[in-house]
This record gives C-alpha cells, sequence and structure tokens, in this order.
C-alpha cells in the first residue's frame, strides 16, 4: 500500500532544502530522491517548484552553487549550505518545531470547546 | 546584502549565460529522470515523455526561475523597452503623428511651468531661503541704527534705486537715462555676487556721506552699451551733467541683483549726494541724504543669521524698529517685521494667485489631455491592427498582465520621448515669444536675452513634464491595452478582427465616441476661457476712465538728470511752454498730475470732521493750470474753473469731483463750502505751502475721473491751482505732433532727454497686470487654438474610421436606393449628436470657470452670451467640417466596389 502523497506546506521547501543540504554538497536530481526516500515517499517535489527555490536561496546567499561533474562524468551544479544558511537553518528550525509542538498541542485536545 | 546586490547586477548582464546554465542543469535532471523510469521498466520513448511531463511547464520554471533571482522587473523592464522601441520603429509614421500630437500638449506644460515658476520665485538671489528683504524706507541713519549688532541678522546692506543720465560721450551719441542702483558695499557679498571682470566695491568707496565716484556694470548694459568692451574696466562713464565715474567692475550675466531685472549700473552709496534728485529742481535746500532725520530713500536686506529662524528675526526687527521711531511706534513696529519674509517666499501669496496659478495650469493640462485622447483614438485603432499580436503572445503563455505592461511600457516610451520634444517646443517658443517683438516693447529696455534665459524651461520642468506624462499615459495607454488583451487568443488568432467590425467592433465605437465627447468638451472649455480672456482686455481698451485719453500727451522733460539747477531749469520751461504753442497741432498747454502716473496723496477734510488714523490717507490732491479740465475733456458740472491769476498765486480754492462732492456734503450745494486739505508728500510740500490748504473754498464741481487708476473713482479728489505740473498738450490727433514736439526739445537743449506719452499709453503702462493679461490672453488663445486643431483631428479620425467599417453597409443601402444625402445625414448626423453632447457638457463647466476667471482679470469672465455663441458657433462650423469631408467621402462609395469588398 502507497502512502498519500501530501503537498508541500507553504514554506516548508526551503526548510527541508536547507536541511538537506546540511549532509554535504548536492544537486538538483539528488536532492529530488533524497526528499522523496527520506520523507518514505510522503513529499514528492517537482523540478517546477524546487529549482526556483535553490535560485531563490542562492540569490538570498544562503547556499552556494558550484559545478562539479558527477558520478558518471556530466556537469552538474552543485549546492551547498553558506555560513548564513546555517544560521538560518537553525532560526528556522527553531520556528517550525516550536509552531509543530504548538499545533501537536492543540490536535491533541478533546474537543473540550463546549464543555 | 552587497552579495545580493552584487549577484542582481551580474545576473543583470549575463542572462544568457544563466539561461544556458540553467537550461543544463534542468537537461540533467530530465536525462536522470528519464534514467530511472527506464530503470523501473519504461520503455526508452514513454520514459522520456513521462519525465517531460513530470517535469512541466519548463518556461513557466525559466520565468519563475528568473523571479526567484530577482532579477524580473529590470530584466522585462529592459526587454519591454527594446521590444517597444522595434515596434514603434516599425511604423513611423505613426509613431511621429503621436508624438508630435502629445509634444505640443507637452510643450504648452512645459512652458507655462517655466513662466511660472519665474513667477512664483521672481528672484536669482542664491540662497534666497535666508535673503530678507526689510519692508519700507528708511533713512542712512535708521539703517544705521537698525543694522547694527543684531544677533539673528547678518550681512546687512542697503540700496536705493534712481534714474540717471549717462551723457554722450561723443556727437554722434544720444544721451540716455539709464537706471543706476546706489549700494553699499555689503551689497555684493550679500547676494553672493562676484565681479565677472574687475571688482565689486569696497567699504571706501562706498562711505556715505562723499563715496568715491566708481561703477559698477551689469552684463546687459555692458554687453549694449560698451560691445562687451574689456578694456572698459578703467575707463569712465559720465553721468548727469558729465561727472566721471570710473568704472571698476562688470558683473557676470546670471547676477541680476535683488529683482529680476538688473539695473544697469550699481554705483556706491555715497555718491548719491553727488548726483541730482528731483528736489534740487524746485529751488530748495540740498537734499538731506546722510545727515540726522534725513531723507528716507534706502530699502534695506539683510541674511537671516546662521542658527536663527524668521520669528526670532521679526522679534528682533520689531524692538529695533519701535527703537528707531523715536516715540514708541509700537504698531510700524509689529507691522513692518510680520512682513518681513524671505526672497523665495515673495511670489505667490493669497488665495487668489494660487488660483490663477490653477487655472493656468489646469488650462494647459486640459490641453495635453486632449492630445492624449487625441493619441488614446489612434491607439485603440492600433490596438484593433495589433490585436492578433497581442493574441499570439498571450497563447504563447505570456501572462495578461505582462502583455498589458509591455503595451503600456511602449506607450510610457512614447510619452517620454513626446515629453522630451515638449521641452524643445516650449524653449522654442519662449525664446520666439521673449525675443519677439510685441515682448520686447514691453520690456522697455530690459534687456531680453535674460529674461529669454531665466524663463526657459529647465530640468524642473523637464521633470515635471515627465510626472504628467503618468496620467497622459495611462489616459491613452490603458483602455486600448485592457480592450486588446480581453479578447481570448483562439478568436483572435483564428480570424483576427472582422471586415464589417459589427460584433467586435461595437464597443471601441462607444469607447472612441466617449473620447471624442469628452475632447470636444474640454476644447469648448478652453476656447470659452480664452475668448472670455480676449473679451476682457478689449473691454479695457474700451474704458472710459472719465479723461481724453486718446489726444493728450504728456511731455516730461528729465531736466534734473541733465544737471540743471532751478534756475536754469526754470529758463528751460519757459522757453519750452512758450515754443509749444507755436508747435502745429497743438490745440491746448496745461500743466497738472498725469493721471495714472502722480497722484499727491492726501488728507482731505470737511471743517466739522475728525479723522481717525487709519483714514489719514483718504484723498487725492491735484495742483493744475487753467486749462486742465478743458485739455483733458473733464466736464464742468457745476460752478467754474481757476483763472489764470488764481494758478498763479495758487490760490485758496479748489475744483472738486462730483463724488467728492457727494461723500462731503450729501444733497447739499458743494460751491461755497470750505475744505481743509494736508499732504506730507515732500514734493508738494516744497512748493504748495507746506502741503497745507486749510479754508479752502470749493469754486467748482467736475465730473469723475479715474485719475488714479483703472477701476478706481476718488472718493476725495481735490484739484488746486498752481503752475508746477508736468506739461501735457491736447493735440489735433495728428500722431506726428509727438516728433515735433521731440525736435523742438532738441534745438533747444540736445542734451535733455524727453519722456513723451499719450494718456491712453500711461494708463495701459499703469496697469502693469495688463501686460501679463494680454501675454496670459495670447496663451490662453493659442491652447484654445491646439486644442481645436487636436479635436478635428480626432473628429476626423473618428468619422473616417466609422466610414471605412460601414463601408460595404453603405453601399447595400445605396444599392438598395439610398440617396447621398440620407448617406450623409447618416455619417454626419452622428458625429455632430457627439459634438453636441460635448459641446454642451463644456458650456456648463465654462460658466462655472467665468467665476473663477472674474477673479483673475478685470473685465473678463463675464458670461456675456455673444463670447458663448461664437465659440459654439465655432465649433460647429469646423466639426461640420471635420465631419462633412468624410462622410462626403462615404457618399461617393461605389456599391458594386463597396460590396465586393469581402
Amino acid at each position: 500500500m502507497r502512502p498519500t502523497r501530501t503537498d508541500l506546506l507553504q514554506g516548508t521547501l526551503d526548510l527541508i532544502i536547507l536541511q538537506l543540504l546540511q549532509g554535504g554538497a548536492t544537486n538538483g536530481w539528488d536532492l529530488t530522491l533524497r526528499i522523496q526516500a527520506t520523507s518514505k515517499d510522503v513529499l514528492s517535489v517537482n523540478a517546477g517548484s524546487l529549482y526556483p527555490a535553490l535560485y531563490r536561496l542562492e540569490s538570498r546567499g544562503l547556499i552556494k552553487a558550484t559545478w562539479k561533474t558527477t558520478a558518471k562524468n556530466r556537469r552538474a551544479k552543485y549546492y551547498a549550505l553558506t555560513a548564513k544558511g546555517r544560521r538560518q537553518l537553525a532560526a528556522e528550525r527553531t520556528t517550525w518545531e516550536r509552531f509543530a509542538g504548538a499545533l501537536t498541542a492543540i490536535l491533541s485536545t478533546k474537543g473540550k470547546s463546549h464543555a | 546584502m552587497l552579495d545580493g546586490l552584487l549577484s542582481r547586477l551580474r545576473t543583470m548582464f549575463r542572462r544568457d549565460r544563466i539561461a544556458s546554465e540553467m537550461e543544463e542543469e534542468l537537461r540533467l535532471h530530465l536525462d536522470q529522470s528519464t534514467e530511472l523510469m527506464i530503470r523501473r521498466g519504461m520503455a526508452p520513448d514513454a520514459a522520456r515523455l513521462a519525465a517531460r511531463r513530470a517535469m512541466g511547464n519548463t518556461t513557466v520554471m525559466a520565468e519563475d526561475a528568473r523571479a526567484a533571482r530577482g532579477t524580473s522587473v529590470i530584466d522585462d523592464v529592459r526587454r519591454d523597452v527594446q521590444y517597444a522601441l522595434r515596434a514603434l520603429t516599425r511604423t513611423p509614421g505613426f509613431t511621429a503623428v503621436v508624438i508630435v500630437t502629445l509634444a505640443l500638449g507637452f510643450g504648452v506644460n512645459g512652458a507655462l511651468f517655466a513662466v511660472l515658476k519665474r513667477a512664483m520665485s521672481p528672484t536669482s538671489i542664491a540662497d534666497a531661503g535666508t535673503w530678507l528683504r526689510i519692508p519700507d524706507h528708511w533713512s542712512w541713519e535708521d539703517y544705521l541704527r537698525i543694522s547694527n549688532g543684531t544677533r539673528t541678522m547678518t550681512e546687512w546692506s542697503a540700496s536705493a534705486e534712481e534714474i540717471v543720465l549717462l551723457a554722450a560721450d561723443s556727437r554722434d551719441q544720444d544721451p540716455e537715462t539709464i537706471r543706476a542702483e546706489f549700494v553699499t558695499d555689503g551689497f555684493f557679498p550679500s547676494l553672493r555676487g562676484r565681479a565677472a571682470l574687475g571688482r565689486v566695491f569696497s567699504p571706501a568707496d562706498v562711505a556715505p556721506p562723499v563715496g568715491i565716484p566708481t561703477a559698477v556694470l551689469s552684463h546687459s548694459f555692458w554687453r549694449r552699451r560698451f560691445n562687451s568692451d574689456s578694456s572698459i574696466i578703467g575707463r569712465n562713464i559720465r553721468l548727469s551733467d558729465g561727472q566721471p565715474f570710473g568704472v571698476i567692475g562688470v558683473m557676470p550675466e546670471r547676477f541680476t541683483g535683488t529683482s529680476m531685472r538688473p539695473p544697469d549700473v550699481w554705483l556706491p552709496l555715497g555718491t548719491r549726494a553727488r548726483l541730482p534728485n528731483t528736489d534740487d529742481l524746485r529751488g530748495s535746500n540740498a537734499t538731506n541724504w546722510f545727515g540726522p532725520s534725513g531723507r528716507r530713500f534706502l530699502g534695506i536686506q539683510a541674511r537671516l543669521a546662521p542658527g536663527t529662524n524668521l520669528a526670532a528675526a521679526q522679534a528682533e526687527l520689531r524692538l529695533r524698529i519701535e527703537h528707531v521711531s523715536s516715540g514708541g511706534d509700537s504698531t510700524r513696529g509689529r507691522e513692518t517685521a510680520s512682513r518681513m519674509h524671505p526672497a523665495t517666499q515673495s511670489g505667490i501669496n493669497g488665495a487668489e494667485e494660487v488660483a490663477g496659478v490653477a487655472l493656468v495650469l489646469g488650462a494647459a493640462f486640459s490641453v495635453l489631455l486632449i492630445a492624449s485622447v487625441t493619441v488614446a483614438n489612434l491607439m485603440l485603432a492600433r490596438a484593433a491592427a495589433r490585436r492578433r499580436e497581442m493574441g499570439v503572445r498571450l497563447a504563447l503563455g505570456a501572462s495578461k498582465s505582462r502583455v498589458v505592461r509591455s503595451w503600456m511600457t511602449e506607450c510610457f516610451v512614447l510619452s517620454l520621448v513626446a515629453a522630451a520634444g515638449g521641452m524643445l517646443i516650449a524653449s522654442w517658443t519662449m525664446r520666439a515669444i521673449v525675443l519677439g517683438p510685441t515682448f520686447t516693447s514691453l520690456l522697455k529696455g530690459g534687456d531680453p536675452l535674460i529674461l529669454a534665459a531665466a524663463l526657459a524651461p529647465d530640468a524642473s520642468a523637464f521633470v515635471y513634464l515627465v510626472l504628467l506624462s503618468i496620467p497622459s499615459t495611462l489616459v491613452f495607454g490603458l483602455v486600448p491595452a485592457l480592450r486588446a488583451t480581453r479578447h481570448d487568443p483562439l478568436t483572435t488568432m483564428r480570424g483576427g478582427t472582422n471586415s464589417t467590425g459589427s460584433t467586435g467592433g461595437a464597443e471601441p465605437v462607444y469607447l472612441r465616441r466617449g473620447l471624442v465627447i469628452s475632447q470636444v468638451a474640454l476644447t469648448t472649455v478652453l476656447l470659452l476661457v480664452s475668448a472670455m480672456m480676449v473679451r476682457g482686455v478689449q473691454e479695457t481698451g474700451r474704458i472710459d476712465p472719465g479723461f481724453n485719453r486718446k489726444d493728450v500727451i504728456a511731455v516730461s522733460p528729465t531736466l534734473v538728470h541733465s544737471g540743471y539747477d532751478s534756475v536754469r531749469a526754470d529758463r528751460f520751461m519757459t522757453e519750452f511752454l512758450g515754443r509749444l504753442s507755436t508747435v502745429t497741432g497743438v490745440q491746448l498747454i496745461t500743466r497738472g498730475s498725469v493721471p495714472m502716473e502722480n497722484a499727491i496723496w492726501a488728507t482731505v477734510t470737511r471743517p466739522d470732521e475728525t479723522l481717525s488714523g487709519k483714514t489719514e490717507w483718504n484723498g487725492t490732491i491735484n495742483v493744475v493750470s487753467e486749462n486742465y479740465f478743458e485739455a483733458l475733456d473733464i466736464h464742468i458740472v457745476r460752478g467754474r474753473t481757476f483763472t489764470r491769476a488764481e494758478v498763479l498765486n495758487n490760490a485758496t480754492v479748489a475744483v472738486i469731483s462730483e463724488r467728492t462732492a457727494e461723500t462731503l456734503w450729501p444733497d447739499q450745494e458743494p460751491i461755497g463750502k470750505v475744505i481743509s486739505a494736508k499732504t506730507l508728500d515732500q514734493h508738494a510740500r516744497k512748493e504748495l505751502r507746506d502741503g497745507t490748504f486749510a479754508q479752502t473754498l470749493v469754486v467748482g464741481v467736475v465730473r469723475d475721473a479715474q485719475m488714479n487708476g483703472v477701476g478706481l473713482w476718488p472718493r476725495r479728489y481735490v484739484y488746486v491751482p498752481g503752475d508746477y505740473g508736468t506739461p501735457m498738450v491736447r493735440t489735433n490727433g495728428d500722431p506726428e505732433v509727438s516728433n515735433r514736439v521731440r525736435a523742438m526739445i532738441r534745438l533747444i537743449d540736445p542734451n535733455v532727454i524727453v519722456n513723451l506719452r499719450t494718456l491712453d499709453e500711461a494708463l495701459w503702462e499703469s496697469s502693469g497686470w495688463l501686460e501679463s493679461a494680454r501675454l496670459m490672453t495670447n496663451a490662453a488663445a493659442g491652447m484654445g487654438i491646439l486644442s481645436l486643431l487636436m479635436a478635428v483631428v480626432g473628429l476626423f479620425g473618428l468619422t473616417a474610421y466609422a466610414v471605412e467599417q460601414r463601408t460595404r453597409e453603405f453601399g447595400v443601402r445605396m444599392a438598395l436606393g439610398a440617396g447621398a444625402t440620407s448617406v450623409l445625414r447618416l455619417v454626419a448626423g452622428q458625429s455632430l449628436r457627439m459634438v453636441a453632447i460635448g459641446a454642451s457638457f463644456g458650456v456648463v463647466a465654462g460658466i462655472a470657470t467665468s467665476g473663477l476667471l472674474r477673479s483673475q482679470l478685470f473685465g473678463a469672465g463675464s458670461n456675456d452670451p455673444f463670447t458663448f455663441v461664437l465659440v459654439v458657433l465655432l465649433l460647429a462650423v469646423v466639426s461640420l467640417l471635420a465631419c462633412g469631408i468624410p462622410a462626403w467621402r462615404a457618399t461617393r462609395v461605389d456599391p458594386m466596389v463597396a460590396l465586393r469588398t469581402d
């Protein structure tokens, strides 16, 4: 049974990219695969959102791109976190955790609003 | 931050490389995706397709990616501009028409903006915000006491203007009167004026009461009189009766002193006492220029000290003035101080003037609006022609807003080019007007080149035009753009517009009709306003001021400036008056105040009347000789005029005006009553028993006359006998009399300059506003005609367009037997209906505007039906022509040809 695929929450793609890049420089294709794999196929990112997101992060100076050759000897653009990106990741992660924590807390109440 | 900026800049210039890199990256993605699908068991072709589908629209992605980089706006604008230039150069004829139409509209705005800017800040003073002019006139003693050791004001200077005579250097030169300004040494530094040649005055040059006879020339005088000869420094100019003044400097062209029109020369204040003064002629003692309680002849200026403000300066000035005017006249100090403002504020004040400026700018703006509407009509046609292109762009994935934006860019490019053209038109017309004959004669010796430079539209005018181009572009760009993109791409690509224009064409026709109606309405308003202004000026030309203005010439020989003393002057006058009667065409000779020019202000009272301080200067005295009333055609209503004996003895009798009699003794017999009149006027006091006429017997009453200015009917006007005033002659109407009088004076003394003018000229000259009113009227008439032309073009265009679209219909009609007249009526009727609607709106707006106009221009803005009928008639005739021609063409349609066009 395949799990249902979920659309990305607005704004979370940046966080995902930053988090995944923490493991080291990666190219766009590998990122796509990795998002799918890590999220156990729940999240899928299409190229149409991934690449613009990468360029946006790059122009904000959070990641840096360099051309390298892949294992199969093709030229590919590898993205890596910058120091600024690392700080941004830390900040966004805290925000997310607080948000997620709050949401979980709300969802775990048992509907006593009318008591 | 800087990184981001640099990256933007880099990407902007390396768009192509970025694009190819992105392409490579996306290709890699696609390949790997395909590979994965093949590995999962898909056929290679299917895999490639699937991968491509999964990837989505790469063009959109590229756009998104560019947007993500944040360079898209600049990029888009750049591409739009390139695209616009390409599109515009493809249709040079259309582009030229649009640009010329708009440029005319912009030109009017640019020119008027320059004029108003000049009018609002009539100063070329550097740093005008801190430059203060102390109101009123002051004596030398006052000046020293006010200026000494002030805290809030520094850089004091004093100045006084006077006409002086520049003696002829050689036989073949004529002497001339020039304008001199006597100044202190602080004058030039406080105006930040440095000499272009030589130097300005030192304290030693100036030092009252003597001063060293030196002179600094204004640039225009130097150019006019000395041909810009730089060897003038160190040479002498001869003033008055030939006193040498050494030229020490020439000011630069842009330096115009404290007003817009510079004097011809600046002289050291101390030398004031060396040159004659009007008082010297009258047998009085030498004028007290610099002694205690001396003559109040000085204007005073200062600079606001750094770190203070206007309020503080006004407070200090008030204390100073209270200190100076003995007796603790506190009202004067307060009043004078409150009128002191920086030079920047001296231009426009008061709601009326603001309304005037708004009126002029509003009129100019409506011309631009009319131009824009004309262009909007052209644009609608063009948009229709380009609908197909727009459809293609929309189909290829460009967003609607993107297409609209690119269209608007095209319109803005047009607008900006037109604004630049408008600047050119504005500066040409300003130059043409200022250097043209009418204006030069209005200037009366002022240097038109300086004015031309001052009135040239500058950068701020261009900024104003660029701002105006926004509403203008919106008017002519937005409507067609929105219309053109509304259609769905499919229909437009399939067939374009249909040839009969019956379906998709209906809406633009309504739109275009609306545009033409608004255009006609605006034109009507402009025509009405200019017609009302023209009528106003005409009205003034017909005013009956109560005296004969055509056949009376006032003759003022400037004896003082030629260095005459009172004895010589008397001798001259006797000889002059004696010979005057022998000049052919002279009928009567008299002396007195020249109406509109000189008035002796006085307090006129009944013996039983006490006046409060406010009505202190409630009347006017006019000292006249026996023929005054006859010469000027001022009719005697009751009693008699003066006898020769009374004139020679300054008898204590008076003639008063009707209004004066009515004011002083309502419903009583004024003859035989006694009045008292008193004046503090310096000249009058010297010649008229200290200016006091107590117990003066009224012997006559004459008709009212507007002696003190157009529209002014003095309520207390008293004529007394005396033989001092300006000589005036009543002529037989022959215009050559002036020249004969001039020639006669040259015979007596060639070094005497004479000022000859008819009372009509004196009247026009006195009403300084009339000059500007004439200019304003010409400007308004020009704008009216310009807008009429544009409206005609719009109307013609629309009718012609309609005819073209309905060619087939007309063919059918005529084939079915419709006569030429019915087709004519059909076409012309439609257009004329629009004209009628527009004109009615315009007339209503015109009536509303006339109130505003009335407050601006004497005699104008009267809602006289004649003006309205005239304008509407003009409009009717012109629009009949504009739509008649295309309509006539419609009747010439050959039914066979028309039906075959499809």
